[in-house]
C-alpha cells in the first residue's frame, strides 16, 4: 500500500510543478482588447509553427531553425488611446502564474516603462521565455513555449530587430 | 469487244448472280439472333459511361486537392507572418530593455 500512496504523492507533485510552469494568458488581458486603439492576438501551437517554418523563405532560415524546436507561441499586445486603460491587477494577473518554475532575469523600470523577462529552465537549456512590458499606453505579453536559447536569439540580432543579448 | 468474249463475260455474271437457296435452318438462325438484341461490344455506349465516371471523379479529386493545398498555403503564409510579428515585438522588447542595460552600464562607469 505504501509505495501505491508514495507513487500517487509522486505523480502528483511532477503534475503539479508542470501545471505551476505551464503559462497562459489571463482572462482578463484578454478582457482589454475592446479597450484598445490596436491589439494583436497571436496563439500560434506547435502544428501552426511547423507550418509556419515550411513557408519560411530562403533569407529566413534561421527564424525556421529556431521556430522549428518551439511548441508554442502566444503575443497580446494592446495600444491605448489614454492612460489608465489597464491596472496593476491586469499585470500582476500574469506576475502569479510566474511566480513558481519561472525565474525572472531582467526587470528594468524606465520613464513609465517596466519590463520584465522572465525564463523557465529545462534541464540545461531554457525552456520558455515570457517578456511582459507595461507602458502607460501600451501592455505587451510575449510567451514562447519551448526549448529557445539566448545563442539562437543573438544569431537573429540582424533579423526583424532582435537585438544580440550579452552575455 | 468481239462477240465471242462478250458472250463468255455474260455467262461468268450470270454465274455469279445464280439465284442460291440459303442452307437449311438458316432464317430461323437469323430470326433467333435478331430476339437477343444488339452485341456488347466494350468500346460500346457502357465503356462511355465508365469512362465519363472516370474523368468525373478525377475532376472532382483534383479540385478538392487544389482546394485543401490553396487553405494550406494560406494558412501557412499567415502563421508565418504571425511568426514573424511575433518574433519583431519580443525583438523591439528586448532591444529597449538592452538600451536601457547599456546606458544604465555607461552611467556607472
Amino acid at each position: 500500500m505504501k509505495p501505491i500512496i508514495g507513487a500517487a504523492v509522486l505523480t502528483l507533485a511532477l503534475s503539479s510543478n508542470v501545471l505551476a510552469q505551464s503559462f497562459q494568458i489571463p482572462d482578463r488581458i484578454e478582457r482589454l482588447a475592446p479597450k484598445a486603439r490596436e491589439s494583436v492576438n497571436i496563439t500560434l501551437d506547435g502544428p501552426l509553427l511547423q507550418l509556419a517554418s515550411q513557408f519560411m523563405g530562403a533569407n529566413e532560415q534561421e527564424v525556421k531553425q529556431l521556430v522549428s524546436n518551439l511548441k508554442a507561441v502566444h503575443v497580446r499586445s494592446f495600444e491605448f488611446d489614454r492612460e489608465g486603460q489597464f491596472s496593476d491587477a491586469d499585470v500582476e494577473s500574469v506576475r502569479i502564474q510566474l511566480r513558481t518554475g519561472w525565474s525572472r532575469i531582467i526587470d528594468t523600470v524606465e520613464d513609465g516603462e517596466h519590463v520584465e523577462i522572465y525564463v523557465k529552465r529545462d534541464k540545461e537549456q531554457l525552456g520558455g521565455v515570457v517578456i511582459l512590458s507595461a507602458e502607460r499606453k501600451e501592455l505587451a505579453i510575449v510567451h514562447i513555449d519551448g526549448p529557445i536559447d539566448l545563442k539562437q536569439l543573438s544569431l537573429l540580432g540582424g533579423h526583424l530587430g532582435i537585438p544580440v543579448i550579452p552575455k | 469487244m468481239r462477240p465471242r468474249e462478250q458472250h463468255e463475260l455474260d455467262e461468268a455474271l450470270r454465274e455469279a448472280f445464280r439465284q442460291v437457296d440459303p442452307p437449311p435452318g438458316f432464317a430461323d438462325r437469323v430470326v433467333r439472333r435478331a430476339s437477343r438484341g444488339p452485341v456488347r461490344t466494350i468500346g460500346g455506349r457502357a465503356g462511355l459511361r465508365w469512362a465519363a465516371a472516370a474523368v468525373l471523379v478525377i475532376a472532382v479529386s483534383g479540385g478538392l486537392w487544389y482546394r485543401a493545398e490553396e487553405r494550406r498555403r494560406i494558412e501557412g503564409e499567415e502563421a508565418r507572418r504571425q511568426v514573424l510579428l511575433s518574433l519583431q515585438i519580443a525583438g523591439s522588447k528586448l532591444s529597449a530593455v538592452q538600451m536601457k542595460i547599456n546606458r544604465h552600464e555607461e552611467s556607472r562607469q
